[in-house]
Formats: C-alpha cells, sequence, structure tokens
C-alpha cells in the first residue's frame, strides 16, 4: 500500500468532524458542566452532600479513583510490551491505547482531589516543606500515591506525544488550517532526518522499557492504599498482582470499547483489521481466569488465617447487604469474558463491545464492592454499618468524570493521526511491498 | 569560500541511500538523509553508531534514585515525628519512592538526551526540507562548498533522483 | 450573644451598670475568638475596653452550687471563664453526689444556654380578634409585672380565696417557704407538682410505719439488692447517689462483691446491670415481694423482729408461697425461693439488703400494695435502720399528689379558677391527655407562667415572666432531712429575665395591704440570707453567720448527718391491698408500659440537644421515639422491625415506629416517656411522641398516685417506616472480644488468660516523663451516658442533629457500646465507654499523609486540626472507629456558643477530630504542678469523663509512675486491650465485667 495512501487514509481523520462528533463533544460538555456545580456545591457546604456513612469514610469516589487508574494500565503497558516483543499487530491500536492512557489518568488524579474534606488544601499531599518546615510523610500510602501517579502521569504522556512527534511533522506539512502552526510548534522542527530518527529510535526503546515497571509499580502502590491498612478485606499481600491484573483486564476491555468506536468512526476498518481485536480479546481471558483465581484466593485466605474478622468481613460481602453487588461483580468479571473462548464471539465486534462494556461494569463494582464493604464491616460490631446510599452529588461527579475522558480523547482523535504513520510505513517497508 | 546546499529528492528509499553513501565516500560535504520513516537502507548507508541516548538513560536514573532516598530522610530527620511506632527513618517505604524517581528521571533523561543528540527543538535551519518527506518522498541534503555543487549534483542524479534543488544558505 | 444589638445593651447597660456591662461584653470576646471557625463576622469581636480587675482572662473561676435539673439537688461546681459558665461538674464534697453528674446535670448548661430561651417578658396580644388570633409579644417588665398584680387584685376582690392556683414544681429550702407565704397572703391553691411523686412509697411508710415519708435507700450497704422496676440508675429518686452507692457495693474487695437482682418486664438500663434479671408479667411485681417475704418468714430466716410480728406478718404473706404465684408471675418459683434465701442470708447478717421498688412494679392500681410488700419485705430481712433508713428523708415527702393536681384541673374545667400561675412546671405535658389539662386551661381567665422556656403550659399563657435558669440564680435546696444545698449565680443573667423570688415580692407589694405585710422586706437574696440565720443559730457553730455564710458558699452548702430513727411497725396492715396491677382495655391485649427516660426524665430534658443526640444507653436510639416489643409479639402483631404502629387505649392513640427488642417480656409494650412535644423549642417540639396520652386519668386509690401502668392496647401496624436514627445496629458482638468478662469464681480461683505479650519489630519509642493511660472497669461502667455529655461540654463537639444520624454521622469522641450475650441470668449485658485508644502503635498516624495526626513523647495520640486535608484515611485504619470527620461546618445556635470552651479549639469543616485524653486539662495539670514547683501527682489530672463517672469506672493517669492508681489497675488479672491482637498497644485497659451465674449465692468464695 502507498506511503501516500497511508496519510491520506489517517489525516482524513483530521479534517471537519460531523454533526455526530459535534453531538457528542456538546453532551461531554454538558454533563462536565454538571459535575463542576456538583462539585462547587460540595466544596461549598461540606463533603456530607456525598452520601457516606460513617465507618464507610471511602465510597464513590475513590472507587472511581481506583477505576480510573485501573484504565489507565493497558494503554501504555500494552503499547510498550507489545513494542518491546516487536509484535506487529500493535501499530493499529498503539496510539489510540496511549492516549487512552494519558486521558484516562488525567481523570483518575482529579479524584483524591475531589474527595477531601478540604480539596482547597490537596496541594499540601506534595512534597515541599510549609511555613513551618513541615514536609509530607513520606511512611503514608498516599505520598507514595502521589508519586506513583504523577511519574506515571509524566512519562507515559511524554511516551504518547514523542511517538507523535513525526507524524504531528506529517500534519503539519498537510494541514492547512489554523492548525497548522499548532502543529509546526509540537513537531519541534522534525524533519526526518537519519539522526533524528536513530535517536528517536533508540529513545522509544528507553521509554517502552521504562514505562512498563512503572506503570506495574502504580496499580501495584494504588493497592497498597488499602493492604497497607489494617481493614479485614484490605490487609491481603495478594493485592498488588491483584490489582495490576485487574487493571489491565479493566484497560483492555475500555480499549476494546474505544478502539470499536474509532474504528467505525474514522473508517479505518484497514489498518485496524478484526484479527487485532481478537488478539485483545484473547488476552482478556487469562486475565478473567486470573482475578476469578483471586477471588476465591481471598476467601480461602480469609478461611485460612483463622482471623474472625476476616471471615466476617468475606463471608458479609457475600452473603451481607451489599450481595447482589458482589454476585453482579462475579458475573461481569468472571462469567461473561469466558464468552471469549468462542471464535464467533472473539471475532464479532458488536458481541466485543458489549461485553468490553459488560467488563467495565463489573470491574467498576469490584473496587465498589472491595471499598464499602470492607468498611462498612470491619472489627468492632457495634460500628457495622447497613447499606450506603451515594447522592446525587457523587452520581453527577462520577458522571462527569467519564464525560472529561470522553472529550480528552474525542479532541484528540479529530486533531491528531490515531495510528502512526511512521509506523505503518515502517512496517510495509519492511513488508517489501511499497510502490511509489 | 561559499557554502551551499544541495538536495536531492527520491521515490525511493534504496536510491536515497544510494545517492548518500555514494557522496559520502567521494567526501563531498556533509550529508543528511530525510525520510518519511526509519529505514535500515539508509542507516546502513549513513553508517550508525550506538545511539547515546542511553549514557542520560542511565545518568538520570541514578540521580532519580540518589534523590528519592535523599527526600525522605532528609525530611524525616529535618522534623522527626513518631508516627505509628516507626522508627524516624524507615527505609521500606522509601524504597518506593526511590523507585518511583529512578524511573521518571530515567526517562527524563533520555528524553532530554534525545532532544539534544537529534537537535530538537530546531532553532537554525540546516539544509533545505521538502514536505513530501514526511508523505512519500526520500531527500538526500548536502552541504558543500560552491565548487563541489556539480560533482554532488552528477552523484544525485546518478542516484536517480526525481529533482535536484540547489539553494544559497 | 447578641451583645451589640442597640436594645440588648441599652436594656444591660441600665440593668448592670457599667463595670458588669463591660465584664459582659469580656465575657462575650473569647466566645467569639473560641467559635472564630464558626462563621461570625470578625467585627463583632469585642476587646476589654477597661479590664475588670477580678477578671484573669484565660483562668477559671469555680463557683458551687445546687443542680435544678431535677429534685435529687446534687452539687455543682460551675467552670466560668470570662463571666460565663463553661462546664458543670460535681460538687465533690457534696454528701449526695459526691462529685459526680448524671447526663442530665451535664447538660444543665444547654437549659442555661438555651437558644429557645424566652429573653423577656411577654404578654399575649390579641392579633385578630375576629379569627381569634393571639400572640406572645414583648412587653415592658413593668407592665407585665402590673398586669399580673391587676389581675390577682381581681380575683381576690370581696375577699374570694382559692380562686388563685399556683402550680411549681418540688422546690425546698427558702424559695419554696416565699412561694407558701406568698400563697398564703393572696388567698391562693398551692401545688407542689412533680410527674413522678412516690406518693406510693409515702403511703407504705404510713401504712407500714406509721410515717409519712420517703426512707433514704443505702445501696453502698447492700450486699444483696433486690429492685422491683425501681430503675435507681436512670431517673428513681436520687440517680447519682444511687448509681455511687451501687458501684461501691458492686466493687470487688477481697473476693467478694455485692449482687443485684432485678425484677421488672423491660430489659432497663438498670436491669441490663443486673447480676439477675426476672422478666415478670407487669405489674405482678408485688407477688414476687409477698413470695420472698413468705419464704424468709417460713424458713425462720428473719433474726431481728418480735415473734408477734413475725406471726402477723406470715399471717399476711401466707398465701403468695413462690409455687403459687409463680404462674401469675411468670418467674419460677425456685429463682424467687432461692432469691429470698440470698436476700436473708445468715452468714451476712441482718440489715445487709435491701429490697426497693418502682417504675413499672409501683406505678399501677397496686402501687401502694407493692411498696407495702416492699417495706415488709426490708423489715422482715432487718434492712429497716440500715439499708433504708427513715429520718434523712427525701424531699419527696412533701410533693402533692397526682389527685390534688386532678382535682385542680377538676375545678379549672369548673370555672372556679380565676388565675393560674406557674413556675417550670408542664402539666400540659405530663398530665394523662384523657384528664383533660388543655380543655380545662381554655376555661382559665388568665394564666401567667415564669418558666424561661416556651413549654406546652406556657405557650398557652396570658402572661410569662422568665425566671432566671437555676444557674443565674440564688437560692438553696433541701433534697433530704440534713442536706441544704446553696445555689448562687455563677454569671450575669444571659437575657431580660429576673429571679422568681423577686418577682414574688415585687408583685406581692404591688398589692399592698396585708399581702405586702405578710411578706419579707429586701428581696429575695435578703430573705435566704434571713433563713440561712436561723440555720447558723442552729448549728451553733462558734463562726460569726458571715463566715458561716462564706463557709457555706464556698463548700456548696451545709450537711450533717441524720442518725435513722426506729419505726416501728403498726398494727393494722390490711392484706387488701396485695393484689396485681388491674389493667384496662381488652383482655390479653399487650400491656403499655411507659418508663421515663434517661435522657429526658418527664420530658423536661427534650430541648437540650446533646441529650437528644447522645442515643438511647439500651436501643441505641437518638432524636426519636419508639415502641419496645419482643420479636414474638412483633409476629403476633404482624409487625416488624421499624414499622409504624398506631398504639390505641381507651384513653388515646399515637403513631410510633416500632423496636423489636428479645429482652422484653411478651405482651409488653414499652415506651419511653419525654418526647412528642408540641412546642418547647427546636430540638424537642415535634418530635416522637408522648405516651401519657394514653394512660388511664384515674389516680391509684391507696396513694392517690398517676397510674403509669394502666391500659392495655391495641396495636395496629401502618405501612410506613419512618427513619430512626439508631447509632448501634448489632447488639451481638460475635466473636471479636471487644467486650470481655470473667466469671467471679474463676477470678478468685485465678483461672484467667494472661494477655498476649507485645511484639513489634521496631524498638520502642521512649516516653521521657509522662505516659498517659487510662484504666476502664467495665463491671462498675453501668452505661448511663454522663461521660459522653461530659465530653461534649468539655470538647466543644458539635451536635450533628437527627438527619445526619440517619447517615450514622455523629460527633461523639466517647460512645458507650452495648453487646448482650446469651446468658442464663436473663441477660449479660456489656457496656463499653469507647474512644481513642492513643495506641504507641497507632494505625491512624502511619497513613496520614500530611502528618495531621502523630504520636507524642507522653504517649498520646495528637491530631492537628489546621494541618488536616480530611482524607480520612486515619479513620479507615483506626480499628476502633473512633475517629470522628466534619462533615459540615459546626453549628451553634445563639447562645450556645456562649458554653464552647476556650481551651478547646472548635473545629472546622473536612477536618478529623477525636478524642485528646482532654489534653488542655493535661497542660492545665501540669501548669498548675509547675506553679506550685512541684511533680505531678496522681489524681493531678482527671479527663471530664472520668470526673463525672457515677460509677468511678473510668480512672486516668500517669503510666510511666508504677503507683499511680492506673498503673495499678492496668496490672490487674482483668485487664485486657480490646482487639489486643492487633499490637497496637493502647494506652487503655479495660477491666473484665465479672459476671457470676444465677443461684451463686451471695458473691463469695
Amino acid at each position: 500500500m502507498s506511503f501516500r495512501r497511508i496519510n491520506d487514509d489517517i489525516l482524513r481523520g483530521l479534517e471537519a468532524p460531523g454533526l455526530a462528533y459535534f453531538a457528542g463533544v456538546s453532551l461531554a460538555l454538558a454533563v462536565l458542566a454538571l459535575a463542576l456545580y456538583a462539585f462547587w456545591y460540595q466544596v461549598e457546604v461540606g463533603l456530607g452532600v456525598a452520601g457516606y456513612q460513617p465507618p464507610i469514610l471511602w465510597a464513590v469516589y475513590i472507587t472511581n479513583f481506583v477505576f480510573w487508574v485501573g484504565i489507565t494500565h493497558s494503554g501504555t503497558l500494552v503499547s510498550a510490551v507489545l513494542y518491546l516483543c516487536r509484535a506487529r499487530w500493535r501499530t493499529g491500536i498503539a496510539r489510540a491505547s496511549e492516549a487512552m492512557t494519558v486521558f484516562a489518568i488525567m481523570t483518575a488524579g482529579l479524584f483524591p482531589i475531589i474527595h477531601l474534606g478540604r480539596p482547597w488544601f490537596a496541594y499540601w499531599l506534595f512534597p515541599y516543606p510549609n511555613e513551618r518546615q513541615l514536609w509530607v510523610n513520606f511512611k503514608s500510602p498516599l505520598i507514595w500515591d502521589v508519586f506513583a501517579i504523577s511519574s506515571y502521569m509524566t512519562v507515559s504522556a511524554l511516551f504518547l506525544y514523542l511517538g507523535l512527534v513525526p507524524d504531528i511533522a506529517a500534519s503539519r506539512d498537510r494541514i492547512k488550517d489554523w492548525r497548522q502552526r499548532l502543529y509546526g510548534l509540537l513537531a519541534l522542527g522534525w524533519r526526518g532526518t537519519d539522526r533524528q530518527w536513530r535517536h528517536l529510535n533508540s529513545l522509544y526503546g528507553f521509554l517502552a522499557a521504562l514505562v512498563t515497571p512503572l506503570a506495574v509499580s502504580v496499580h501495584s502502590v494504588v493497592s497498597w492504599d488499602f493492604a497497607m491498612a489494617l481493614t479485614p478485606g484490605w490487609h491481603s499481600t495478594i493485592f498488588a498482582p491483584y490489582f495490576v491484573a485487574g487493571a489491565i483486564f479493566s484497560g483492555v476491555a475500555m480499549m476494546l470499547t474505544l478502539l470499536i468506536l474509532v474504528r467505525r468512526l474514522l473508517h479505518l476498518e484497514k489498518y485496524m483489521p478484526v484479527a487485532h481485536f481478537e488478539n485483545l480479546a484473547k488476552l482478556i481471558i487469562p486475565l478473567s481466569l486470573i482475578l476469578t483465581y483471586v477471588y476465591l484466593t481471598e476467601f480461602f485466605i480469609a478461611r485460612y488465617s483463622g482471623s474472625p474478622f476476616e471471615r466476617g468481613t468475606l463471608l458479609d460481602r457475600a452473603i451481607g447487604a451489599y450481595a447482589p453487588f458482589f454476585w453482579m461483580m462475579v458475573f461481569c468479571n468472571s462469567i461473561v469474558p469466558l464468552l471469549f473462548f468462542f471464535k464467533r464471539v472473539r471475532t464479532d465486534l458488536r458481541a466485543l463491545f458489549a461485553i468490553s462494556i459488560v467488563i467495565n461494569i463489573g470491574m467498576w463494582l469490584e473496587r465498589f464492592v472491595l471499598i464499602v464493604t470492607s468498611l462498612s464491616h470491619s472489627f468492632d460490631p457495634a460500628e457495622w454499618s447497613g447499606l450506603y446510599h451515594p447522592t446525587w452529588v457523587e452520581a453527577a461527579i462520577t458522571a462527569g468524570s467519564f464525560a472529561w475522558f470522553f472529550l480528552l480523547f474525542l479532541l484528540f482523535v479529530k486533531n491528531f493521526p490515531v495510528i502512526s504513520m511512521a509506523e505503518l510505513k515502517e512496517e510495509t517497508t519492511r513488508e517489501g511491498i511499497h510502490v511509489a | 569560500m561559499t557554502r551551499v546546499h544541495l538536495l536531492g529528492v527520491y521515490d525511493e528509499a534504496s536510491k536515497a541511500a544510494a545517492a548518500a553513501s555514494a557522496i559520502r565516500a567521494a567526501r563531498l560535504g556533509e550529508v543528511t538523509a530525510f525520510a518519511p520513516a526509519p529505514n535500515h537502507q539508509i542507516d546502513a548507508a549513513l553508517g550508525p553508531g550506538v545511539s547515546p541516548v542511553r549514557v542520560f538513560a542511565l545518568l538520570g536514573g541514578i540521580l532519580g534514585c540518589v534523590l528519592g532516598f535523599a527526600l525522605p530522610i532528609y525530611t524525616a530527620l529535618d522534623w522527626p515525628l513518631i508516627t505509628g511506632g516507626k522508627p524516624i527513618v524507615s527505609i521500606p517505604p522509601f524504597v518506593i519512592i526511590a523507585f518511583e524517581l529512578t524511573v521518571l528521571l530515567a526517562s527524563l533523561g533520555a528524553i532530554a538526551g534525545f532532544m539534544v543528540l537529534s537537535g530538537l527543538p530546531l532553532l537554525r535551519s540546516g539544509p533545505p526540507y521538502d514536505p513530501r518527506f514526511s508523505e512519500d518522498r526520500w531527500g538526500v541534503g548536502i552541504t558543500c562548498e560552491a565548487d563541489q555543487a556539480d560533482a554532488v549534483r552528477a552523484r544525485l542524479n546518478e542516484a536517480g533522483a526525481e529533482e535536484v534543488r540547489r539553494a544559497k544558505p | 450573644m447578641s451583645l451589640l444589638d442597640p436594645g440588648m445593651n441599652a436594656s444591660l447597660v441600665e440593668r448592670v451598670g457599667r463595670r458588669t456591662f463591660l465584664k459582659l461584653l469580656g465575657a462575650a470576646a473569647p466566645a467569639v475568638a473560641a467559635s472564630a471557625c464558626s462563621p461570625i463576622p470578625p467585627e463583632r469581636i469585642i476587646p476589654y475596653v477597661i479590664p475588670p480587675e477580678d477578671e484573669v482572662p484565660g483562668v477559671a473561676t469555680w463557683y458551687a452550687t445546687s443542680c435544678g435539673e431535677c429534685p435529687a439537688g446534687c452539687g455543682l461546681t460551675v467552670r466560668t471563664l470570662e463571666g460565663r459558665a463553661v462546664k458543670v461538674e460535681g460538687n465533690p464534697e457534696h454528701p449526695v453526689n459526691q462529685g459526680r453528674l448524671c447526663i442530665r446535670g451535664q447538660a444543665a448548661l444547654q437549659g442555661l444556654y438555651n437558644p429557645d430561651r424566652i429573653r423577656g417578658a411577654r404578654r399575649r396580644e390579641v392579633m385578630n380578634a375576629a379569627a381569634g388570633q393571639n400572640r406572645l409579644t414583648p412587653v415592658q417588665w413593668e407592665d407585665a409585672l402590673a398586669a399580673l398584680t391587676d389581675r390577682l387584685r381581681m380575683a381576690r376582690q370581696g375577699g374570694r380565696t382559692n380562686r388563685i392556683a399556683i402550680v411549681t414544681p418540688l422546690l425546698t429550702g427558702s424559695l419554696d417557704r416565699l412561694f407558701d407565704t406568698w400563697a398564703k397572703a393572696v388567698g391562693a391553691r398551692r401545688l407542689r407538682y412533680e410527674p413522678f411523686g412516690y406518693e406510693a412509697v409515702r403511703t407504705a411508710s404510713r401504712l407500714c410505719f406509721g410515717r409519712d415519708g420517703v426512707p433514704h435507700y443505702d445501696l453502698a450497704r447492700a450486699e444483696v439488692l433486690v429492685s422491683f422496676g425501681a430503675d435507681f440508675l436512670e431517673t428513681w429518686l436520687s440517680t447519682v447517689e444511687h448509681s455511687g452507692g451501687f458501684a461501691q457495693a458492686r466493687r470487688l474487695r477481697n473476693g467478694r462483691k455485692s449482687r443485684f437482682v432485678h425484677v421488672e418486664p423491660r430489659l432497663s438500663l438498670t436491669a441490663s446491670n443486673a447480676d439477675e434479671w426476672l422478666a415478670s408479667q407487669p405489674g405482678t411485681e408485688i407477688l414476687v415481694a409477698l413470695a420472698m417475704a413468705q419464704v424468709i418468714l417460713a424458713e425462720g430466716r428473719s433474726q431481728t423482729i418480735p415473734a408477734a410480728e413475725v406471726t402477723t406478718i406470715r399471717n399476711l404473706v401466707a398465701p403468695f408461697s413462690p409455687d403459687r404465684v409463680a404462674d401469675r408471675t411468670g418467674i419460677p418459683a425456685q429463682k424467687v425461693t432461692n432469691l429470698a434465701r440470698l436476700f436473708s442470708d445468715p452468714q451476712a447478717g441482718p440489715g445487709r439488703s435491701l429490697a426497693i421498688a418502682g417504675g413499672v412494679a409501683s406505678s399501677g392500681s397496686n402501687a401502694t400494695g407493692t411498696q407495702v410488700a416492699v417495706h415488709l419485705l426490708n423489715y422482715v430481712a432487718g434492712n429497716v435502720g440500715t439499708t433504708a433508713q427513715f429520718g434523712p428523708d427525701a424531699s419527696y415527702g412533701r410533693v402533692s399528689t397526682y389527685r390534688e393536681m386532678a382535682d385542680l384541673v377538676a375545678s379549672m374545667r369548673a370555672g372556679e379558677v380565676d388565675t393560674l400561675v406557674t413556675y417550670d412546671v408542664n402539666p400540659a405535658f405530663t398530665l394523662p391527655g384523657a384528664l383533660g389539662f388543655d380543655a380545662a386551661l381554655g376555661r382559665v381567665p388568665f394564666v401567667a407562667s415564669f418558666s424561661n422556656v416556651l413549654d406546652e403550659t406556657t405557650a398557652r399563657a396570658h402572661l410569662v415572666l422568665p425566671a432566671h435558669s437555676p444557674l443565674e440564680s440564688w437560692g438553696d435546696v433541701e433534697p433530704r432531712a440534713g442536706v441544704r444545698g446553696l445555689m448562687q449565680p455563677v454569671m450575669e443573667p444571659l437575657f431580660d429575665s429576673r429571679h422568681v423570688g423577686d418577682m414574688l415580692l415585687d408583685v406581692g407589694r404591688r398589692l399592698g395591704g396585708d399581702v405586702a405585710a405578710a411578706l419579707p422586706t429586701g428581696d429575695f437574696y435578703k430573705y435566704l440570707g434571713s433563713e440561712w440565720q436561723a440555720l447558723h443559730a442552729q448549728a451553733q457553730s462558734a463562726a460569726s453567720f458571715d463566715d458561716f455564710w462564706a463557709e457555706a458558699l464556698g463548700h456548696g452548702g451545709v450537711w450533717r448527718t441524720i442518725a435513722a430513727e426506729k419505726v416501728a411497725l403498726s398494727a393494722g396492715i390490711a392484706a387488701s391491698s396485695f393484689v396485681t396491677a388491674e389493667l384496662g382495655g381488652a383482655a390479653g391485649a399487650p400491656v403499655l408500659v411507659p418508663y421515663p427516660s434517661l435522657h429526658f426524665y418527664d420530658g423536661r430534658g427534650a430541648n437540650r440537644s446533646w441529650l437528644q443526640e447522645i442515643p438511647d444507653p439500651v436501643t441505641k436510639a437518638a432524636w426519636s421515639s419508639w415502641a419496645e416489643v419482643h420479636p414474638d409479639t412483633a409476629k403476633a402483631l404482624g409487625a416488624e422491625d421499624g414499622q409504624l404502629v398506631t398504639v390505641e387505649s381507651d384513653h388515646g392513640k399515637l403513631d410510633v415506629p416500632l423496636l423489636v427488642n428479645a429482652h422484653l417480656g411478651r405482651g409488653v409494650v414499652a415506651i419511653p416517656i419525654g418526647q412528642g412535644h408540641r412546642e418547647y423549642g427546636r430540638y424537642a417540639a415535634g418530635r416522637g411522641v408522648n405516651p401519657i396520652a394514653l394512660i388511664d386519668p384515674a389516680p391509684e386509690a391507696l396513694s392517690a398516685a398517676a397510674r403509669w401502668l394502666s391500659v392495655r392496647v391495641r396495636v395496629t401496624p401502618r405501612a410506613l417506616r419512618p427513619p430512626v436514627p439508631r447509632l448501634q445496629a448489632s447488639e451481638q458482638q460475635f466473636d471479636s472480644g471487644v467486650a470481655q468478662a470473667v466469671s467471679l469464681a474463676d477470678l478468685n480461683a485465678g483461672r484467667i488468660e494472661a494477655p498476649q505479650p507485645h511484639r513489634s519489630l521496631y524498638a520502642d519509642h521512649k516516653h521521657p516523663v509522662h505516659r498517659w493511660g487510662m484504666a476502664i472497669d467495665l463491671d462498675t461502667c453501668t452505661g448511663c451516658n454522663a461521660c459522653v455529655a461530659a465530653c461534649y461540654a468539655e470538647n466543644n463537639v458539635p451536635v450533628a442533629g437527627a438527619e445526619a444520624m440517619y447517615r450514622n454521622r455523629t460527633m461523639a469522641w466517647l460512645r458507650i457500646e452495648r453487646f448482650v450475650e446469651p446468658s442464663a441470668a436473663g441477660s449479660d449485658t456489656r457496656f463499653i465507654p469507647m474512644l481513642c485508644q492513643h495506641c504507641d502503635h497507632a494505625p491512624c498516624e502511619t497513613v496520614c499523609p500530611v502528618y495531621a495526626t502523630y504520636h507524642s513523647d507522653e504517649g498520646l495520640n495528637a491530631q492537628v486540626y489546621n494541618r488536616c486535608v480530611g482524607t480520612r484515611y486515619c479513620g479507615n485504619n483506626c480499628p476502633y472507629r473512633v475517629r470522628r470527620f466534619n462533615w459540615f461546618e459546626p453549628d451553634f445556635p445563639d447562645p450556645l456558643h456562649l458554653q464552647l470552651n476556650p481551651d478547646v479549639t472548635a473545629r472546622s469543616v473536612g477536618v478529623m477530630e477525636k478524642c485528646t485524653f482532654c489534653v488542655q486539662r493535661i497542660q492545665a495539670g501540669k501548669r498548675q504542678a509547675k506553679d506550685e514547683n512541684r511533680p505531678v501527682k496522681d489524681g493531678d489530672v482527671v479527663p471530664a469523663c472520668a470526673q463525672t463517672c457515677p460509677g468511678q469506672a473510668i480512672v486516668f493517669g500517669d503510666l510511666n509512675d508504677p503507683q499511680s492508681r492506673v498503673s495499678q489497675l492496668g496490672r490487674e488479672a482483668r485487664g485486657y486491650h480490646v482487639l489486643g491482637e492487633l499490637n497496637t498497644r493502647p494506652a487503655i485497659t479495660y477491666l473484665k465485667k465479672i459476671v457470676s451465674p444465677p443461684g451463686a449465692g451471695v458473691n463469695r468464695t
């Protein structure tokens, strides 16, 4: 396939969008506005406007935080890992998923602030000496979070950007509207000289190698927010791998959701063959099995530990007030993905799309169940709590986080090449089917 | 003596590579190859060394690791507060900070290295550039003495250039 | 306190003069400062213009006075700062409460600072004659008093008498005498009205010993205590005194402790503290008492009384052998027999046991009978004169009977009353609805009230003359013979109120003539002085009166011990009163048991937000009413927990949510008294139901008392489920081992497992000077909530309100957890105060990202409010769940903010808070020691909770000092740490409750 053709196809995505696109953007903006109002209201009146019900001191906001951190995972991870493994089929999906990573973490990062009692002091969480020369407490998992998340955000953003530079240059050379200056700026004067290519390749390799352990560490650290606490149902060494697996699981599902949409929206059927999606589906199967294994292990550990508190909490999770959520989660994460054993399902985009959404509902529930049931049923029976009811504020802010994420993603896909043209060309050259 | 820029445009990587190596062999000025995608023929023609980006990554990593331990330890000692009955300086949690900072600064180092080495962002203009290089054309740009220009032009055409341009620096 | 409202300070200045006015201004400044975090604009801060020389800012002044919350008359010491009272505590020298205070006493401040207090004289003005609209509107005192005078003059025209009625609560001492004098002078009918008047005890005493009085019960000396429904830990007679005595008898002394058996249909707070709870059929408790007497006499275990009397009594009780009454009482004969033997244990010797009756057992048609039976029981066991003493009689002996009130209502209805004057009574709320007080009140042309809160009665008055609150007044109280407590104003009156005595004198003078002549000259303070001159004369002390007076003021009163008088059994005791209670309504229907509430007493506590917010110790419900029924009863009714039911008697009906409780007799519906106010301020009005509306208005025949236990009710489930805030869902502790117990036998035999030794990866950190710690004895903790209220008062703990508590949000730093273990003894209820354990290895500290909580070198788990950003991670990681988060900006409605303790930061929205071990008191203790340059010694530092604990279950001190009481208790075999296996190393050691199975005999090894 000719190089010009590649540029034509990919850069067509940057041309004036249609009505559906604008509808999507304005919907996202509307929901976002509502969420902003809800947050303002919460800051004005106090965190009490959320449904917190002591001892449930963490709830929907932290659930969202963990959920979005999870989404961030596969993006960069898949892209980087596949790059290191020289998996060809990566090309079609890598950039979109890297973008997904960056936007998801930009969403996740908001929630630790939203959930604060005094969000206007959020900057106290960053390591600088305050007026009394008091620094932060590096022993607190929340500070580990701050470092892990911000490092990951920085590196994966740069990973995305540097991969983009040659394509931005290409856009600069073709797009003639107001964006040309923007591209010119972002392209940093990229001209595709031999030197630039050589160093870029080397750098890209390094970043891929560095961002992979970073991604693993981020979700491990997030899992330690819980594992480091005494709370029964949290205090478990399995959490780090458990969370990482869950994160990739949900991330891959979200990739499916987004890429299937992008494929339709930008007519990239040629560049994203169904085979790629099938590969992702195959990736989901073992992850789902791992999660199922972890769910079972949790109960085994509770049983085996002999701790009445662990047993009580896990039992309550399975048959207590929150049981419906728990079993819903099991259904979504352990049962439904098994359909991917059937090739017919794996290769049917509509099925893939539906199941990917089911999986993400399941993963949201997983975090909710994990956080809320453990808090509602810990050591002192006098302080056990009944069912917790979120308020409209939490609902609005949660919806807003999705709006924010999709808004960013929509803006990205219409303004930047969603598939790496340079890589496509590299591939085709390697395949030696290039004709001018 | 005045220096001039010459630019040969090719429709195939191999031709560009051939031109580049020919000119390089004849020691006629500095050669810069333009390509829409990384290409091993061209790399071969211009004899690439190992990219020194890795050195920057290493330095960044070391700096990050040191910083990652120094900051928590210093701050803990700066105002010692007992929390949870643990020692003021308890290394295990600090390892996490060190790890994150190591990776972060290693990456930033590598990126800085890349910027410096590949002359980005581009501040001074080099040999002429053609927008098609980001699409489906290859280019070989030469900066040489004015009196060598004809020799260069000849070699560019030999390699089968679609066109050859000459520009004043 | 709106001191800057022009109206306000105008009246103040002219009334109190410049100096005191400035002092008052001073009072405002720290108040505003203390509540700086709540949204008060800074321009309201007022600096001292001329600092009054008798005030040192920041240094507290303590005034001794007496508590006016109930007739028990406990002694108080009130901590005042910059001219405002911030904390009340028990007066350690006072013989009644010995330094302790109950939850209602702690809340006295909220009576003083009640935001709904009437702030000046009010007169009812017609708004719209046609529509009959009228409302109470402010009026000048001059006009108000004139209006009352005119009315009285009219009422007395032509020498008519008894056209005027004066209803006061049970007053004692000088004010009471003044009221009498005044009533006589104006020719008025005078009543001392108490809803719970103990008429039956008096009548029984008259019948048995020919003496009309309520004896003084000495629980401290009772090795065996049997209570027939007497809730002496909640409201019965003198709660604090009896709690103290109970705890004293209970405390383990060389392997021995007293035994307490409670007979009542419901597991009340008092019953929860019994070694054995016998659930009786309501109104049949009398039979148990008689059966016990029967056994004692039949087995010849009565050692002290003459043979003649033995035969008389034996004949009286002969028909009531345990096996004959068992089926009616629902209590197995064997248990009663054992109890009787225990009660008259010859080893212990005579006079070492005590039987008391009250509540449900003594408020039916057989109330007097029950009391007679109990008197006899005590008599045969030789307790009369030892644990039940006549001589130091309780002042209750002087209450007007319920029938007198009923008669008053009748004559009001008959239009025989022209003017009704009330003071601090609320018959519209506390009289049975069916008595028709409301209607009768409508027939009274003129009603004047001296109350300073708009209760149901005052709300219908034509004239309201607000009197000072007790803490603003001079006066004296005489809770029992020999004890004379003084009341002195601890601060300037907050509002434009007057002393009720001065108002009486003023009006009397205005009436002139014989009235004026009959009244003492001068103001009430002068009158009080003259009364005390008489006392001085009696005392025959060498000191001059001034010294005597100063002495008395300083100590809070004068008291002498009155020896128990010998009483003889009167001949004519008839068995006719030995019957079970008659109950109106359909046979077989559930019996209504209305019971006075620990928090609200007869309802007068309902406008104190602390009392509303702190959950009931038994049901753990707050801000509402409920009807307790047994699960079986609920099933029979086809209703379930939380469901709304209509409770209907022949006399009234009400809707109330059901609260299913296994620890309750079948066929009983128990509803607490105190809620269901129509008026009475923002905290009380429109909240819950008033079961008094359901009871039979006819008085009990012999004693003329109200019959609280009088009706069976129809209970019909409704479709609604109104939310009831309940703070503790589970009353089981499963195997969490939070509240532990050990049997007395095991303890004495040393069969008690040693606590796990603590292990740690890290070296222990140092506590160079002090390490503060606490020991809490679960065996003497009665769960009375006094410590909780004290903590609210001391630490500026905000009130969350009902709405918040639906979501389980409360700010209490200290809570009482209640667990019920299955037990052969009816119940093994365990109360455990839960507060910050100040762990050495505190899980909350490590996880805070901003160092808002850390461990001080004195072992305190410090919380730095202004550093907290509100991640609430600490709360999640606290296994004891004692950390509280400020969901909203705390609200202290004016003038409640004046009660804020300036030594304690008022927290703002979004930060965590928790128990500090009263760090401000620790600092004060250390400062004092420093001033007296000596080391801090044990007892220098006492947190608010420990200070007020009526059972003295809480001990605080320095664990570094091996001799301190807390260290010694910590070393006891019973000591354990809650959730010790988590290795958090709490600074609080709990001492296991000591349980002893029924039939264990007197707890002796």
